[in-house]
């Protein structure tokens, strides 16, 4: 027979990687660490291209949390999203809230995320009420009784608090959510006592620094009609 | 070409791309998904591969020899077996996991999937293009929007994609 084995000149440069198709450059990146797929995503175009697509989300997805393959969409506010958002939801859910990956679990990684957009990214954040009140109706929409929901929501909230980085924008943030006046909403509507407290705690410890004379006043002002009595480690400017 | 038996063990031909041919029991092949459809559908005696090396079906075949072999008490010698298996030139080990899933020996190929995976984790990027002799077709400042991109929650030591 003739000689037809030399057809493609594996030799050149820039091949090696070259002649796998995408669904098995997928699965070898599936199986490095995510830590280094942002690396991983500036060595070429294509594979830029790559850790944009569906299916390599996907197939993360269900490597990381075979269980997620199991879990149906859901009702309510707030949407599972494509397997890119949904794999950042799990990994809160389990790293930030110890969950596992059913779909209860999931939802609260949502929500997480939702909540973390709401007040990070956009300009004007609607009230922390109604973000509180969205978060209860994904709660109830999803079969949760009136006081999980609640504690679930604020299981969120203080992580999400916790979790926001020291800078001048969460800065700004806390000020805003400390001086949002109370609306009397009927349980579980009304938020707990405990998410108001975390943002008065951020800004009197973590931010003490960067409030001047006349916001501190303001604030302990503020500080001693809801609480009592005030932490002393709030007190002291 | 008939369906050769000596006793009861059938014997296949495999016919890699240079046009060297490798016999061994057909039983040995059904861990191919590929093949064994091939085997039991089409009833064939002889398969040609010519996509794949002669030096990678060597390769190929001897897993299998040695997979075949496994059982609960050489499992250690296996493992040992799966290492040295793996360690070639990066060249040789992107032909085999090619060549793996085209035949779909889907062990095989989940194991040399992690193995090319090994070489580019804890890798700069620099690292991988050269590793891989991948030159880069970004303009810096693309580069540094994609290094931008990486979704915080990820960052840092924290994974579980490696188990």
């Amino acid at each position: 027979m003739s000689n037809e084995g030399n057809h493609v000149s594996l030799s050149s440069a820039d091949c090696a990687f070259g002649k796998l198709p995408d669904h098995l450059l997928v699965e070898i990146f599936i199986c490095v660490p995510i830590s280094d797929w942002g690396h991983l995503s500036c060595v070429k175009k294509h594979w830029a291209h790559l850790f944009r697509q569906e299916f390599l989300w996907n197939a993360a997805l269900l490597r990381t949390f075979p269980l997620a393959r199991h879990v149906k969409r859901w009702p309510g506010p707030i949407p599972q999203g494509l397997s890119k958002r949904r794999y950042a939801a799990l990994y809160i859910s389990k790293h930030i809230f110890s969950l596992g990956e059913e779909v209860d679990d999931e939802i609260v990684g949502h929500v997480y995320l939702f909540l973390k957009e709401q007040l990070e990214i956009s300009k004007m954040p609607p009230l922390s009420g109604v973000l509180h009140g969205t978060i209860i109706d994904q709660f109830i929409a999803c079969g949760k009784s009136r006081d999980m929901a609640h504690e679930l929501a604020s299981i969120i909230w203080l992580a999400v608090i916790d979790n926001l980085e020291e800078n001048e924008q969460t800065f700004d943030l806390l000020k805003r959510l400390a001086s949002e006046g109370d609306v009397i909403l009927p349980f579980p509507y009304s938020r707990s006592y405990k998410i108001q407290s975390r943002v008065f705690e951020r800004l009197f410890t973590d931010f003490r620094d960067c409030l001047n004379h006349v916001e501190y006043c303001d604030l302990l002002a503020c500080a001693k009609q809801k609480f009592q009595p005030i932490p002393s480690a709030w007190l002291g400017y | 070409m008939a369906s050769s038996t000596t006793g009861e063990k059938k014997i296949l031909t495999l016919k890699g791309g240079d046009n060297e041919e490798f016999i061994l029991e057909e039983s040995l092949v059904l861990q191919s998904e590929l093949l064994k459809n091939m085997v039991k559908e089409e009833r064939v005696s002889s398969i040609p591969l010519p996509s794949i090396k002669s030096k990678t079906l060597v390769k190929i075949i001897e897993y299998l020899k040695k997979h075949a072999e496994l059982t609960p008490s050489n499992k250690e010698e296996f493992k040992n077996f799966e290492k040295e298996f793996v360690n070639v030139v990066l060249e040789e080990l992107l032909d085999i996991t090619v060549a793996v899933n085209y035949l779909k020996i889907n062990g095989l190929l989940e194991f040399c999937c992690q193995a090319v995976a090994d070489r580019i984790k804890d890798k700069s990027v620099e690292a991988v293009r050269k590793i891989f002799r991948i030159e880069s077709d970004f303009t810096p400042e693309e580069e540094s929007e994609f290094r931008k991109e990486t979704p915080e929650a990820f960052e840092g030591d924290l994974d579980d994609t490696t188990n």
